[in-house]
């Protein structure tokens, strides 16, 4: 029996596999591709791009706590148009899809970018970042309410050729509100969960131990509380979701898709290891054999079934 | 030459000073391909650490790679008590190395780990008929890694070594004994060690050919995450990716 890890993300498109790589830890350098196989990954999410370039932020950026990392990168990119200008050599030329993770300070940056990704061909999908703490001129920051969520997602459609995912945070993800919301705008599909807002003090110098005052926490020690955001979501809405927090291996992955993502995407372990999709899909394989499951959404019916 | 990711045996681990290693690992896919300068990203796989850490590679052979391990921290004491025997994932080779010249007059300057590959370096310079001599800087007498000095001292026509605080015959940082040196004599110098040493460094070092090689936080270490990010005249670069070893005149210091 051959099970069959085609993933249906709806109005995204049809994914060889499950295995996604989350924006921020996928690169074109050369290091990476070499010990990446990409014939074992679905498709992979780009850098943050934002509408002007950015410096992001002081050094030190990357702090290690338990089972976890806090990174205060701080969006450093070269900005939409050195993107698009790379792109045809860059990313264009990979034969796996590429989503394209956008961010902006307010719904007009978002639209704008989205707009000129327009010139872009052979692109999946654009994710929107929507965690940005930016504050814009009403003093709220961008995903404090559903209403807010909804009103970028559907400006974007309205302006996009590419379908749409929204990236919640953790925060975004407490309830279905928000992703509802988005999914009422126009969105095809949910990503969750962003990195959790977290600090770390450096006591001696009376000071944030990062060169920003927090970062963003992602890594293993998230991965329970991200399951159970997916879980309740998916419950709640009929998009596609793309399930990620701490994903290190194929039980973790297998999690994942019983919880409910129709995909899920690996992050912080991706870059300590880019072999991980293909240790992922062996052991989707070997799992689907062992409990006679065809496809993977057979994984998460037969969850289903015996928890209701 | 590709980077690649070997499991490696531990031959040997040796306590060579205070609070430094050499762990001797078995090696041929990475040992073979690795030049001076270079680094190699290890998984420290005890309790919950989950970023690997990037290391210098100290020595080579067809066989083998040592690494110096100086610790300063979970992974470092996680490291600096492995058994032979063993097994550690390594990834590498990374980064840009060293440029290593023949017939040169070369200059060797390092504070506390930079020694690790300022010693694959020596051995190139001296494979190559190039003169080199070394300056040492640590913070203590015992934490001075007497057999590895003695290694430098063969390669090279002088080494000198200082420690911030005594007892020991001279107190002082590396500039101190830099200042006592003709730096006319060289026609390259190489430095690497602790930003603070390398940021002292420079007025002295200005206007010559210096390399650099900067010790940095990562989390990836393949070029990937951004984690890393140095400013450089030529705009913002990565020290795992575009470095570790730089041009002195290039780094914005002020900004370091």
């Amino acid at each position: 029996m051959k099970c069959n890890l085609r993933t249906d993300l709806g109005r995204i498109g049809i994914l060889r596999n499950p295995i996604i790589i989350s924006s921020g830890t996928f690169g074109l350098s050369k290091p990476y591709f070499d010990l990446l196989e990409s014939e074992y990954v679905g498709a992979v999410v780009t850098k943050t791009i934002t509408l002007n370039p950015k410096e992001g932020n002081a050094q030190p950026r990357i702090l290690e706590g338990p089972s976890s990392m806090i990174n205060s990168i701080g969006l450093e990119n070269p900005g939409v148009l050195s993107f698009i200008e790379e792109y045809k050599d860059g990313y264009g030329k990979l034969e796996i899809p590429v989503i394209i993770s956008i961010s902006g300070n307010s719904v007009s940056e978002f639209v704008e970018i989205a707009d000129r990704l327009n010139d872009i061909d052979g692109a999946t999908a654009i994710e929107l970042n929507l965690s940005c703490p930016n504050v814009d001129s009403e003093g709220l920051s961008f995903g404090s309410s559903p209403e807010r969520i909804g009103n970028v997602v559907s400006e974007c459609s309205k302006t996009s050729k590419y379908p749409l995912i929204a990236k919640l945070s953790p925060f975004q993800s407490i309830d279905a509100s928000f992703a509802r919301s988005a999914e009422m705008a126009g969105a095809s599909a949910i990503s969750l969960i962003n990195t959790v807002p977290a600090m770390k003090i450096d006591i001696n110098r009376f000071r944030s131990a990062l060169g920003a005052l927090s970062g963003g926490m992602s890594g293993p020690a998230i991965r329970p509380i991200a399951l159970k955001m997916v879980y309740e979501i998916s419950r709640d809405i009929d998009l596609p979701i793309i399930g990620m927090g701490g994903i290190s291996n194929g039980e973790d992955a297998v999690e994942f898709i019983m919880a409910g993502a129709t995909a899920i995407s690996i992050g912080t372990m991706n870059m300590i290891d880019p072999s991980i999709p293909k240790s992922i899909t062996k052991f989707f394989e070997n799992f689907m054999q062992v409990h006679s499951l065809l496809d993977t959404a057979e994984i998460a019916q037969r969850f289903i079934q015996r928890n209701s | 030459m590709n980077v690649v990711n070997e499991k490696c045996e531990v031959i040997r681990n040796e306590r060579v000073s205070s609070d430094g290693h050499i762990l001797v690992l078995n090696s041929r896919d990475i040992s073979r391909q690795t030049l001076p300068g270079q680094f190699v990203e290890i998984g420290c796989y005890g309790e919950d650490m989950i970023l690997r850490r990037p290391f210098s590679v100290f020595d080579v052979s067809s066989e083998s790679l040592s690494l110096f391990i100086k610790i300063v921290g979970k992974g470092t004491k996680w490291l600096s008590e492995l058994n032979s025997g063993s097994i550690v994932d390594l990834i590498g080779p990374l980064g840009n190395g060293f440029t290593v010249s023949s017939k040169s007059r070369s200059l060797l300057i390092g504070g506390g780990c930079g020694i690790a590959s300022l010693n694959l370096l020596s051995r190139k310079l001296f494979d190559s008929d190039s003169n080199s001599d070394t300056i040492f800087g640590f913070s203590k007498p015992e934490e001075i890694p007497q057999e590895i000095i003695e290694g430098f001292q063969k390669r090279a026509n002088r080494v000198l070594v200082t420690v911030d605080k005594g007892p020991y015959p001279f107190i002082g940082n590396v500039v101190d004994r830099l200042k006592e040196i003709d730096r006319e004599n060289y026609d390259r110098f190489y430095c690497c060690g602790p930003t603070r040493m390398l940021k002292a460094l420079e007025p002295f070092l200005c206007k010559r050919e210096v390399e650099v090689s900067l010790e940095a936080r990562m989390a990836c270490g393949i070029g990937v995450c951004y984690g890393c990010t140095i400013s450089t005249k030529h705009g913002s670069k990565r020290v795992c990716l575009d470095g570790p070893v730089f041009k002195m005149e290039e780094v914005e210091w002020n900004e370091m």
